[in-house]
Formats: structure tokens, C-alpha cells, sequence
């Protein structure tokens, strides 16, 4: 009996065996033919004539997880073929944009032009091997480059090499300080302009019944925790204590860099005196209790429509019609609110947020640049997406008619309750080359407030080329993050002493080997030319 | 005997106490889910999101999902797989367990350690995507079905139900000259009515729930299941560019939400009543009798 | 021998047969991958491929192990695993036998539809739940403890009280769902053997005690086993929703790490390597498991 199941066991494992080794086998055909279209055809004169097929991985475009629909049902990709003579198969990255990059790449499917969300993982991707230098490229297509600003093309640049051009533009001051000048005004109170004139608004906006409804409803401040669990900078975009750092000039999970050295904030003694700000602030209970639960920027808006919160960070277009609709429907009344300059602190740093650094990338895959047509191709179509005036329109407000009007040169969009949206909402993944100041894009119906308010936040940025460039790539980096994380919690939730401070700072370097981290970061600084 | 039915009376009203606590805690998730769906987003909001009872109904969210028809389209991959994916999963489950079921047959635990082993060891995401793309079922429905063809957990399941069937039963039937697959069809299928109709639930409900297949194989969007289409509105709001210009107008509102995990649970969920009958006693005697 | 084997196959042939597709399906979908397990050992890279990946032997495994929340991990998946082991394995055949205690059938259907209605929510919308009802300032229950004058209780963010919170929100969603075998399997007792112990005057105790329980004894041994081969596998979706770090020192677990490091970093190799670890570990007890069974007669192989 036991002899039998062994056999029957080795049995299978032998069939097991055969099946993997012709497994792998095809495997290694299936790269061969992956590109048989382009030399298997005869050349002839007219080449760049010729239809050819070109695969575009899209990470960037605004509805990521929104499905793109089939060729007849899309004019916009229509259009793109017909301009370009390409076949464009374009595959959104969505939320598991890494697997599907990861699946295309090993089952030898690479796209030709590839871009990323980010430039840490634009990095890594071209440290294995699969971006193309992009340097000589370029140079053939001065009009490309000549429509990105300086500023946006230098972060391009890695070790010295160019592996792409700026994928989407971002817009910066997005989040401002927000004052209800309603209950400012109801309690005789002026617009804060340091810590603890802030402290004393937010007291009041929690304890002197600034609704004046008779009960004790109201807080002063809201903030949020986002699922990354950090209490300052973070890729989710936190707001509300990240802007309580700022104003001490400092940010938890930051790298700078002061007088050609590398500073981390994390250990900064003014990050001890900006959480001891916040203790002050939740101690003095003006903070909404639920801000521990709050892990997106929607939850946190919904607290502004609800009207029972004085002062807050939101987005800049906060005083626009359909905002305003929204807090008179959840909330009863249109408080006036107000955006403010950020309070100066105690050091002199009056800092909203970091300006807006040049993240997302496209560049092409090694794969094309092996070939010299194909190559000229992908270029004239991404040149075509960023420069073409006559495509601009389309690409950014979708189908002419349906999303979007022409009448004499000028575009304007059309009320998007005309018609369902919901049916056309793949048009965002081509949106990625609008320009970041396109005031038809944006389409503000209360235009003067809004650019005043996005002209306010703009003024009050902080340059930013030196964190976004920084990658942590020891294994113990999400640890240290973890420990940093939770350390900053326990100190403004009073669960560690901020007594502690110089035990937590000693942790940092004794035990997750804060000082190996800094030294890569150098190494990196130098890599991309920043640091000397 | 006076004594016993006071502490059954007892036992009894405690149970039907319990359960019938447990059952009203299992419907508060829905009544939520559902009246937040009925809500206009103002009240939600205002709420803070704890409506069990709308004030006032609106059928907006729904109108909304409802339109461009690509509900309707998952709806009809969802229901192709569920049906035939869970035939074919039946098929296979069922054929493998009758072998693996009888004691005597050399080799048997060999090849019950063979399927055990899958449960506990797997290569990954990347070898099983190679694998579907070589056997050419990228893109396409077949790719949801043929790749989890046969679950082991329920292959065992199947198989300790047959092992406990009574052999004289099957015995008999081989003395009256029954064939392997006669006996199957006529006398272990019918007695096995409790375990075939979960198993086939299970089988079902796995097929409707799942995802992350279709996320991975498919890539045109008239192949894609409603979960696919759930995940699309719950996760609107995953900024994956992380520009925050453009974050916020992706985000469905919290009625859209969940108007559309109505629409994408009701279906499945009402397919259990009609198979809770074979759960009843007496399935076993009554079709060995008849 | 020779004969034997000959014997085997005139007796079981169609068996063997029956067996044959699926075995094949094994081999192709789940066998074949296995072979990706070599990445555990591998710096992988997915340009260069398994193949051409450079062999690094432990590296992957020591960067886990010496890690330095290693034994805060493993300890919250071990006491999570214990907890769940413990309180949500039993939970549905108790459900079930409470149910099949029931007489009534339009209750017990009743009953039986409805608890098995969590179990097709999403945690993300059960988190949602959550929060409305547990939220520190907002939720429910906070609002009616501040009503009485009582100090609110943070109830998702407090480490104390998550492991507690996991489990029972767990058992909540699952109960209903585990117990569809259970009652499948009650359903298989032949009805004469209580009409017999009525007969001899048992009671309804005794009947649970020497009919039912034994009825489904092999079907408890073999979910006990089976669940063991994942012992290392807590629930990640419901974990990493309810995960944040206000609680993690209590309920950050080994698959919330790799998901951190290994998967978001993109270290493959690493996640590989993990998961082997988990799967090593779950073999020896189902293993384990299985020749203890046998004492039972309840071996699943």
C-alpha cells in the first residue's frame, strides 16, 4: 500500500517534469516572435507611410480604473490612429499597475512607450534594464522638448542620462488654509497669523458655540491619517498636519538638503517643537476626535460641507458653486469661507506645502530603440500628444459637441449635466497632456475667487528637487518608516512622552540604521547631479 | 421528566433567542448598505453616513450605474461563468472524487498528498499568468474558468462525503452488475445531494466574487465580470498619478457606492433559498427507500 | 507485484481514468508554477526572468527574519491565527447545530439566509460599517457614550482592543457561510438513528453527544487539518483595512508586512521566500495533523 502511493507520487512528478521542461521551452520561442511584424515586411520607399502597431502603457491617465471602450466607440483614439497611421493599444496600469507591467514584461509583451506614475519607480524600472537613454532621441524633436519648461525636464535626468519626458503636468497649491469667516466674525475674532493666535481661533470655533446652536458641536480643526499611516508628508496627500509642520519649517518622512548636507526632518528638533504644537491642539480637544478614522480627502471634505469645523486645509476650489450647492444641502447654510495666508511660526517659516515636482514619466522601452523606424515613430506620436494644437482640444475635453464646444477658435466645455459622464469617463486616460493652467479645462465658475485662492497657496511654496529625488532601497526602510510612523502618534496622542524625544532620535540611528539611509540618499543626490 | 421539558423549553427559547440576535446583526450591513444607496449624498453626508432608514428615497444612483449599459455586459460575463465555470468545476470535482474516494485503490494517498500539496505551495501571480498566455487563453472568458478548474479544499470536501456513504450500498449495486459510472450517476450523486449543492454554492459564489483573474487576464472591456465593474467605482477615488487636482473628481459619491454593491450582491445572494432544501434530514433514507 | 498491479488495474481502471483529467489540471495550473518558488531564492528580476535572476541562497529569508519588527509580526500572526483558531472555527458548528436544534423550518431557513449575508460584503464595505458605527467622534456608539456623560473610546485605533475587534468582526462575517457545510453534513445523519435513541429514552444532550457530533466528525477533523495549512494566513483584506498605526503594534501581520515590503517595493524574491516560509510551516502541521487523525480514523489521505 505505502509502496504504491510513492510510486503513484514519483509518477506524477515525472509527468510534472516533461510538462516544465517544454513548458519553458515554448517559453523561449514566444519571445522570438514577438516582433515579426516590422522587419518581416518587404522596405519599401514610402516606410513611414506604412500602419504600424504601437503598444502605449498608460499609468497617467485620470480614470485609471476606468476601462477604455472598443475602437468604434472612441473617437478620440479614431483620431489618434488616423493622424498618427498607427494602431494604438493602449493598456491602463490601474491600481495594480506593477503586476500588469510585471506580467507584460516576463511574458516578453514589453509596450514600447511606457510611462510611470512616479519617478522613484521610473528609476527602478530603468536600473533593471527596461527603459531606453532618450538623450540623442531627443535631440531630433527640438519642438517637443521646447514645449516643457525647464524646470519639468530636468527631473528627467538620471545618472546624467534622460530616460523620458514629463508624462502629466501637476498643479501646484492645490491645498490652502481655510478660514470660516463666518464664526470668525460672529465671535469678533481676526484671521490667525501665528501658532498661537491659531490655537486661541481654534478654542473658540470649539467652545464659544460659533453656530450658534446652544450646543457644544463644533471644533476648530480637522485633520486626517491616511492609510500609510504618516502623520506628515506622504504620497496619499495628507492635509491638516502636514501644514502644522510647515509652519515649524519642518515634515516628518522629508529629506532636504541644508548648506550641501542632508538633512532628515524626522530627527529635526523643530519636528519636536510642531509636535508638541499638535499634542497642545488635540490636548486642548479642539482637533475633531474622528480625525484618527479619516483616511481620504473625501471623508475630510465632508467635514467642511457638514459645517461644524472652523478652520481647515482643503483644495482651492473649495468656494466654487457646486461646493458651495453641497454645503448648503449637508450642512444647512454657505458659511463664508475664507482662504488665508499660512500662519507664520515660531522660526520665522511661513510654508503651505512643497511646490509641485515633476513626477510622472513616459519614455520608451529599450525593446524600440533596437529599431530605427519604429523608434521614429513612437517619438512623432508622442510628439503629436504634446505639441499638436489641433489634437489638444480633443485629447483634454474629450468629443467635440458632446463634452466640449468650438465656436471661433475659442473651446469651452459643456455642462456636464447635458449629458451622462459616467458613459464617457475613459476620455480623462488621454487628458494627461493638459496643461496644468488650462483655465477651459478647468472650467471655474466662480473664476476670480478660485485663481485668487490658487495664486495665494502659490505664493507660499517651498522648492522641492530634493525629497521627490530620494529612494529608499535598503529593506529595513519600511521598517524605519513603520517605527517613524508610529513614534510621531504616540508623541501628539500622548501615548509617549515627548519627553522621549532624544531616545526616539537615538533608535532611529542606533537600531534602523539612520545614518546608512542618509549616506544612499547622498549617493543618490550625486547620481542626479543635485548634490555636489 | 417534569423537570426536562422545563430545561428544554429553556434551551429552545434561549436558542431561538440567539440565533434570531445573530440574524438581526447580519442584517444591519445590508439595511445599510441599502438605505445609503436610497439616500440623496447631502443626508448621507450629513449623517455622517449612518442611515438605517432613508428619510426620503432616490433612485439616482441606481439611473446612474444603470446607464451606458456596461452593467449589463458584466452581468453577462459574470453569469457565463458562473454557470458554466461551475459546471465544469462540478464536472471535474465530482469525477476526481469518486476515485479518491475508495479506501482500497492503490495509490490512493499518493494522490490526495498530490492534491494537498496545491493547497499549500504556490508559484506566484507571474508563473500562472505565463501559463495562461501559453495555453492561449489570454483575453479571453475560458480564462476565468479553465485556471481554477477544480478547488482542492472542495475536492476533499466532496470526497469525505462519498468516503462516508454507506458501502453496502454501493457493493450491492456492483453485485447487480452496475457499472463504475452507473453507480455514480444512480446511487452516489443522489445521496450526495447535501454536499453536491454546497459545494456547487460555493463553486458559484467563488465565481462571482472573483476578480483579480479577470483584472489580470483580461484586458477588453466587454469581457469584464461586475466585480470588475464594482471595484471601479469603489476605487475611483485611488489616485494612482497622485495629482491632487485631479484626484478628487474621480471619487463616486457613497450612494453610487453602494447602489452598485446592490446590484452586484443582490444576485448571488438570492440564490441560496433555493438550494437550502437540500439541506433538509431524511434526503439520505428517503432516496435509499425510494 | 507485477500481479497486483495488474489486478489494480482491471479493478480500478475506470478509476484511474476518472482521475486522469484532473490530475492533468493539477499538474499544468498549479505543479508547473511551482517552479517560480525558485525566486524565494533568487534576487528576481523580472527583465532578466527566473532563469537569468542571480541565486542569492537565504538572502531573502534572513532580510525577513532579521527584520526588526520580525517578532512583532510573527507573534500577531501567531496569537491572530490562535484567536481565529480557536473562536471562528468552532463558531459555525455551533451555528449549525443551533440550527439544526431548530424545528421550525421556515425559521431555520430564515435564520440560515441571514447570517449568511456578510459574507458578501467586502471588508472595505464593513470597515465603512465600521467606522459609522465605532468612529471616535462620529460613530454611534461614541455619540450615545457621550450622550451619558461617558469617555469616548477610540474603538479602531486603540492596539488594545483590534485583536479582539479582528476576531470578532471574523466571526461575524464568516459564521454564517462556515456553517452551510456543517448543516450539509447534518443532513447526511441518517434520521433512523434518533428515532432509535428517542426510543431508548435519550436525550436531546445525549443525542447531540453520541449521533450528531459523531456524524460529523470526519468533516470537523478534515476542515481542522485543512485549516492548518494555512495557519500563517490571517485574512490580509480584512487586516489591512482595519491596520493602521495607532493599532499596528498589535495587529501588523506577516502578510501586512510583505505586502509593505515585499510587494509595493517590488522585491518578488522576497514576498516568494515568505510565502515558502508560511507554506513550510503549514505543511508540517497538516502534516502533523493528518497522522494524529489517523488515530480517529479521520486521515485525510
Amino acid at each position: 500500500m505505502k509502496k504504491t502511493s510513492y510510486a503513484s507520487l514519483l509518477l506524477s512528478l515525472a509527468v510534472l517534469s516533461g510538462i516544465v521542461a517544454g513548458c519553458s521551452g515554448s517559453g523561449n520561442s514566444g519571445s522570438n516572435n514577438s516582433e515579426p511584424a516590422a522587419s518581416g515586411q518587404p522596405q519599401s520607399g514610402e516606410q513611414t507611410d506604412k500602419k504600424i502597431k504601437l503598444s502605449f502603457y498608460n499609468t497617467i491617465g485620470y480614470r485609471q480604473t476606468t476601462p477604455m471602450p472598443a475602437l468604434e466607440q472612441d473617437p478620440i483614439r479614431q483620431m489618434i490612429e488616423k493622424d498618427n497611421n498607427i494602431d494604438l493599444e493602449m493598456t491602463l496600469g490601474g491600481e495594480n499597475w506593477k503586476d500588469k507591467l510585471n506580467l507584460l514584461i516576463t511574458s516578453s509583451q514589453i509596450p514600447d512607450i511606457i510611462t510611470f506614475p512616479d519617478r522613484a519607480s521610473a528609476v527602478k524600472y530603468y536600473d533593471q534594464g527596461l527603459l531606453a537613454d532618450l538623450d540623442e532621441v531627443l535631440a531630433q524633436y527640438p519642438d517637443l522638448m521646447a514645449s516643457f519648461d525647464p524646470t519639468r525636464l530636468e527631473p528627467m535626468k538620471y545618472k546624467g542620462k534622460t530616460i523620458g519626458v514629463p508624462a502629466s503636468e501637476g498643479v501646484g497649491g492645490v491645498n490652502g488654509w481655510w478660514i470660516n469667516t463666518t464664526w470668525l466674525k460672529k465671535l469678533n475674532l481676526t484671521e490667525p497669523t501665528n501658532p498661537q493666535e491659531l490655537l486661541e481661533v481654534m478654542k473658540a470655533f470649539t467652545f464659544d458655540d460659533p453656530d450658534g446652536n446652544n450646543k457644544n458641536d463644533t471644533y476648530g480643526f480637522v485633520a486626517m491619517l491616511p492609510k500609510d499611516g504618516s502623520l506628515g508628508y506622504s504620497t496619499a496627500g495628507p492635509k491638516g498636519f502636514q501644514q502644522i509642520f510647515w509652519m515649524f519649517g519642518v515634515q516628518p518622512n522629508f529629506v532636504d538638503m541644508k548648506d550641501g548636507k542632508v538633512v532628515v526632518y524626522n530627527t529635526d528638533p523643530k519636528t519636536k517643537e510642531a509636535l508638541q504644537f499638535i499634542k497642545d491642539m488635540i490636548d486642548a480637544k479642539v482637533v475633531d476626535p474622528d480625525w484618527v478614522t479619516i483616511d481620504d480627502g473625501l471623508k475630510l471634505d465632508n467635514k467642511m460641507y457638514q459645517g461644524k469645523v472652523g478652520v481647515m486645509v482643503a483644495d482651492w476650489r473649495r468656494m466654487e458653486p457646486a461646493d458651495q450647492q453641497k454645503m448648503k444641502e449637508t450642512g444647512g447654510s454657505t458659511p463664508e469661507w475664507k482662504q488665508i495666508a499660512p500662519p507664520k511660526g515660531p522660526n520665522g517659516d511661513q510654508i503651505l506645502d512643497a511646490k509641485v515636482f515633476q513626477q510622472s514619466l513616459l519614455g520608451l522601452s529599450k525593446e524600440v530603440l533596437k529599431d530605427a523606424d519604429k523608434t521614429k515613430r513612437a517619438m512623432e506620436f508622442i510628439q503629436y500628444l504634446y505639441t499638436s494644437k489641433e489634437a489638444y482640444p480633443y485629447l483634454s475635453y474629450g468629443i467635440k459637441d458632446k463634452t466640449f464646444t468650438e465656436t471661433g477658435g475659442q473651446f469651452k466645455l459643456i455642462d456636464k449635466s447635458t449629458y451622462n459622464e459616467k458613459e464617457i469617463e475613459w476620455r480623462y486616460n488621454y487628458a494627461f497632456v493638459r496643461k496644468s493652467d488650462d483655465s477651459v479645462y478647468f472650467d471655474f465658475k466662480n473664476p476670480t475667487v478660485t485663481n485668487a485662492n490658487q495664486e495665494l497657496n502659490r505664493s507660499y511654496l517651498k522648492d522641492n528637487n530634493i525629497n521627490p529625488r530620494i529612494v529608499d532601497t535598503d529593506p529595513m526602510a519600511q521598517d524605519r518608516l513603520k517605527y517613524v510612523n508610529e513614534m510621531m502618534l504616540k508623541f501628539v496622542t500622548g501615548k509617549e512622552p515627548l519627553s522621549n524625544w532624544d531616545k526616539y532620535v537615538k533608535t532611529l540611528d542606533d537600531k534602523f540604521k539612520q545614518a546608512d539611509a542618509v549616506a544612499a540618499y547622498e549617493q543618490q543626490l550625486k547620481d542626479d547631479g543635485v548634490m555636489k | 421528566m417534569e423537570q426536562v421539558t422545563i430545561w428544554n423549553r429553556l434551551g429552545k427559547g434561549l436558542n431561538y433567542t440567539l440565533l434570531t440576535l445573530l440574524a438581526a446583526t447580519c442584517v444591519i450591513p445590508f439595511l445599510y448598505v441599502i438605505s445609503v444607496s436610497l439616500t440623496p449624498i447631502s443626508e448621507v453626508i450629513r449623517k455622517d453616513g449612518l442611515v438605517l432608514i432613508p428619510s426620503h428615497i432616490t433612485w439616482t444612483a441606481y439611473e446612474e450605474i444603470m446607464q451606458g449599459g456596461r452593467l449589463f455586459d458584466a452581468y453577462k460575463v459574470t453569469i457565463f461563468r458562473v454557470v458554466v465555470g461551475t459546471l465544469l468545476n462540478m464536472l471535474f470535482t465530482v469525477t476526481m472524487a469518486l476515485p479518491l474516494s475508495r479506501k482500497a485503490m492503490p495509490g490512493r494517498s499518493g494522490f490526495l498528498m498530490f492534491v494537498v500539496f496545491t493547497m499549500l505551495f504556490s508559484g506566484g501571480m507571474i508563473p500562472s499568468y505565463l501559463i495562461v498566455k501559453e495555453v492561449g487563453l489570454l483575453n479571453s472568458e475560458w480564462a476565468l474558468i479553465i485556471p481554477g478548474l477544480v478547488n482542492a479544499f472542495y475536492l476533499m470536501i466532496v470526497k469525505s462525503f462519498f468516503e462516508q456513504l454507506p458501502e453496502a450500498i454501493d457493493e450491492a449495486a456492483r453485485i447487480d452488475g452496475a457499472g463504475e459510472i452507473s453507480i455514480l450517476v444512480r446511487i452516489i450523486l443522489p445521496l450526495s445531494m447535501p454536499v453536491i449543492a454546497t459545494i456547487g454554492l460555493f463553486y458559484a459564489v467563488w465565481h462571482w466574487n472573483s476578480y483579480f483573474d479577470a483584472l489580470l487576464y483580461i484586458n477588453s472591456p466587454e469581457n469584464q465580470p461586475v466585480q470588475l465593474f464594482l471595484r471601479q467605482i469603489l476605487l475611483a477615488s485611488v489616485a494612482i498619478s497622485g495629482d491632487a487636482a485631479e484626484a478628487a473628481n474621480s471619487v463616486n459619491p457613497v450612494s453610487v457606492q453602494m447602489a452598485s454593491v446592490v446590484v452586484t450582491t443582490l444576485p448571488i445572494v438570492a440564490v441560496y433559498p433555493f438550494i437550502q432544501k437540500h439541506f433538509t434530514k431524511g434526503v439520505l433514507v428517503g432516496s435509499v427507500k425510494g | 507485484m507485477v500481479h497486483a498491479t495488474k489486478n489494480a488495474m482491471r479493478r480500478y481502471g475506470v478509476m484511474y481514468a476518472l482521475l486522469l483529467p484532473g490530475l492533468l489540471y493539477f499538474v499544468i495550473f498549479k505543479y508547473v508554477p511551482m517552479v517560480y518558488i525558485a525566486a524565494a531564492f533568487k534576487d528576481y528580476n523580472v527583465l532578466r526572468g527566473l532563469w537569468e535572476s542571480p541565486w542569492i541562497g537565504w538572502q531573502n529569508f534572513e532580510t525577513f527574519f532579521n527584520g526588526v519588527y520580525a517578532g512583532q509580526i510573527i507573534g500577531n500572526t501567531l496569537l491572530i491565527s490562535a484567536y481565529k483558531l480557536i473562536f471562528s472555527f468552532p463558531a459555525p458548528i455551533i451555528l449549525a447545530l443551533m440550527l439544526n436544534a431548530v424545528t421550525s423550518n421556515g425559521f431555520k431557513r430564515t435564520i440560515q439566509t441571514l447570517t449568511y449575508l456578510p459574507h458578501f460584503l467586502s471588508w472595505v464595505v464593513i470597515y465603512g460599517l465600521l467606522v459609522a458605527f465605532l468612529a471616535p467622534g462620529s460613530g454611534l456608539v461614541n455619540q450615545l457614550f457621550n450622550t451619558f456623560g461617558l469617555e469616548r473610546i477610540s474603538f479602531l485605533t486603540e492596539s488594545g482592543m483590534i485583536r479582539s475587534l479582528i476576531v470578532t468582526t471574523d466571526i461575524w462575517q464568516s459564521v454564517g457561510w462556515g456553517a452551510i457545510i456543517y448543516l450539509a453534513s447534518l443532513a447526511g445523519i441518517d434520521p433512523s438513528l434518533y428515532e432509535a435513541a428517542k426510543v431508548d429514552g435519550a436525550s436531546r444532550w445525549r443525542q447531540l453527544w453520541h449521533i450528531t457530533l459523531p456524524g460529523i466528525r470526519n468533516v470537523i477533523i478534515l476542515l481542522l487539518v485543512l485549516r492548518l495549512s494555512a495557519i500563517l494566513d490571517v485574512g490580509f483584506d480584512q487586516i489591512f483595512i482595519m491596520l493602521n498605526p495607532l493599532n499596528q503594534e498589535n495587529a501588523d501581520v506577516i502578510e501586512t508586512w510583505v505586502y509593505r515590503v515585499g510587494m509595493q517595493e517590488g522585491r518578488i524574491g522576497l514576498a516568494t521566500a515568505v510565502g515558502l516560509f508560511k507554506s513550510i510551516i503549514g505543511f508540517v502541521l497538516v502534516l502533523g495533523a493528518n497522522k494524529m487523525a489517523k488515530k480517529f480514523d479521520g486521515q485525510i489521505w
